[in-house]
């Protein structure tokens, strides 16, 4: 919060263009590169070609949130703040300091499940308000809805 | 014939609701009264430009209280591409925005080769942004055409669509299909562009200057769309930058800020152009920067037209790249590199990234992060449309129920990238 009030007031960074949420759930583990496979439904993970050529750095923690803050100013200087946190630890809203950043904040909370601290209105924003679990996760499953097709008993 | 007299002023200070910024509610003198209505504006809207639900508080006439409800759209973008390999996510990207299919695709296609550090060709580069410009204009024709079709002015429609096919035209000449052309490879292009293209690039670029004459001929001085466009959903420079809008709303809002100067990609830095901006901060001042970048971006193809490279359009590097066709039958190697990279996908270094643009709605970002295998670990957009809705609360402050129409056209959003 202080390192946001800073940018934005000394440094200039007026402008919050993206707020992403990063799931690293499995990052590096062996014959993982896209998601983690379902204990019931398809696995799409099936093909054996998704090996590493070398494992990648370790990560903090396992969620990611990156601001990427932009100065309206000549140069166009980025950076992204970054904010590590575990299933169930919380970020401090950024809302009151950038107030785009509501949405983004809604949007994370409701793919990713992570909690923001003194925003307003913390509700899903994307899916339905009752909704279960958090679709960006790595461990939300995936694979489809049976369909039926028409004729079958 | 006389022209709107009194144009509002734009506002002091701040008119970002607090402390929900995106929801505007109702005064405290009036929540109690019986004379407010709560009203569902779509999702189901010809005038919401796809599934936009307004949850509108009406007192009498006017907005006293908003809220935006998306999602009615989400299709999981982002959770598809994680699935599939760089070289197939790229067919997803055009997806999210159909109406800038092509600077979709080339901001993440920009994401992609800053991670791999791949040099690519100048005629590549210089194709792309000539796309990338008649996909502007091809944006703003559509959203001129359904903004004053709302509006009333039926036969602004015909016109601007008649101008988009010839655009549609020249993307099936050149990639094949019509929208979502996913002609840009990581690398360059996908083909040489056809011969046959640079004539009929040539008489798109002679007659849409005048088209745009015609288009300011029918509602420029046109008093009703004055009345309905001039003081309208108001926006200051600085609600504008705390609401994080971009593209036309912010230079509409007097903000001199257009990406393709200030931090230039692709060639921009090489071509001539103006970025115009208005003071007013009202529907039509956004009206008026559409126009005027619609001229611009004629002349940016033109430019790039007559001073395209030759040479190669797509990288030579062979664990990216296809390789040649004609290669597949004479040499192994390149048969083994085709057959790796089409069925395994080509691997990306470890790093995140993220990647602006100018698109027609404004800044287009994309973050992407790799662990150094075939697939995306995780692509984030950051869709101008997506922060546009953020600021309905701000701009309906005193609006009627005739001027929601107006001002939600005016931010000129596309559902499918806001909820993605």
């Amino acid at each position: 919060m202080d390192a946001a009030l800073h940018l934005r007031d000394e440094l200039g960074f007026n402008f919050l263009s993206d707020v992403a949420a990063t799931d690293y759930l499995g990052w590096g583990a062996k014959g993982v590169s896209g998601y983690i496979g379902t204990p019931r439904g398809r696995d799409l993970n099936e093909p054996a070609t998704q090996g590493h050529q070398r494992l990648p750095r370790e990560k903090p923690s396992r969620f990611s949130v990156s601001y990427h803050l932009l100065g309206l100013q000549a140069g166009a200087p980025r950076v992204r703040l970054q904010a590590w946190v575990d299933d169930g630890e919380h970020v401090p809203s950024l809302v009151s300091v950038w107030p785009t950043a509501d949405w983004h904040e809604r949007e994370a909370f409701d793919l990713m499940g992570i909690r923001f601290d003194g925003h307003p209105n913390q509700r899903r924003l994307l899916m339905d308000d009752d909704w279960e679990g958090h679709p960006l996760r790595k461990d939300y499953p995936i694979g489809g809805e049976p369909v039926r097709f028409s004729g079958e008993e | 014939m006389a022209l709107a007299s009194e144009r509002p002023r734009i506002y002091e200070g701040t008119r970002i609701p607090s402390p929900t910024p995106s929801v505007l509610e109702v005064r405290e003198d009036l929540r109690n009264s019986e004379d407010i209505l709560t009203v569902n504006f779509g999702p189901n809207h010809p005038s919401t430009h796809g599934v936009l639900r307004l949850v509108v508080d009406l007192y009498g006439e006017e907005v006293v209280g908003l809220a935006a409800v998306v999602g009615y759209l989400h299709t999981g973008f982002e959770k598809n591409m994680e699935q599939k390999s760089w070289w197939k996510a790229i067919t997803y990207a055009p997806r999210i925005d159909y109406l800038s299919f092509q600077n979709n695709e080339l901001v993440f296609v920009l994401a992609v080769e800053k991670l791999l550090e791949i040099e690519v060709p100048a005629r590549a580069t210089w194709m792309r942004m000539l796309l990338a410009e008649l996909n502007r204009i091809h944006s703003h024709l559509v959203w001129l055409g359904t903004a004053a079709l709302e509006l009333g002015a039926i036969s602004m429609f015909w016109y601007c669509f008649r101008e988009r096919d010839r655009i549609l035209d020249l993307f099936e000449l050149v990639a094949g299909s019509r929208m979502h052309t996913r002609y840009f490879q990581v690398g360059g292009l996908a083909e040489d562009v056809p011969t046959g293209f640079w004539d009929e690039c040539a008489k798109f670029v002679e007659v849409m200057p005048k088209a745009v004459d015609d288009y300011e001929a029918l509602v420029d001085r046109n008093e009703i769309w004055l009345e309905r466009t001039q003081g309208i959903g108001l926006l200051s420079a600085d609600d504008a930058i705390a609401l994080g809008q971009s593209g036309p709303v912010l230079r509409g809002s007097g903000v001199d800020w257009d990406l393709r100067r200030a931090e230039p990609y692709l060639a921009y830095d090489q071509v001539d152009f103006q970025v115009p901006v208005y003071q007013e901060g009202d529907v039509y001042a956004r009206y008026r920067v559409r126009m005027e970048e619609m001229r611009e971006s004629v002349k940016i193809v033109e430019q790039a037209m007559r001073r395209m490279p030759g040479g190669p359009w797509i990288a030579d590097d062979r664990k990216v790249v296809l390789p040649p066709r004609e290669e597949l039958h004479t040499s192994m190697e390149s048969l083994i590199h085709h057959f790796k990279i089409v069925t395994e996908g080509f691997r990306v270094p470890e790093g995140e990234v993220y990647v602006a643009s100018e698109s027609p709605r404004g800044e287009l970002g994309c973050y992407v992060v790799s662990d150094g295998g075939p697939k995306p670990w995780r692509v984030k957009f950051r869709a101008p449309s997506f922060v546009a809705l953020e600021a309905t609360a701000t701009c309906m402050r005193q609006a009627l129920v005739a001027d929601m129409i107006a001002i939600v056209g005016s931010l000129d959003t596309v559902m499918g990238e806001v909820d993605r």
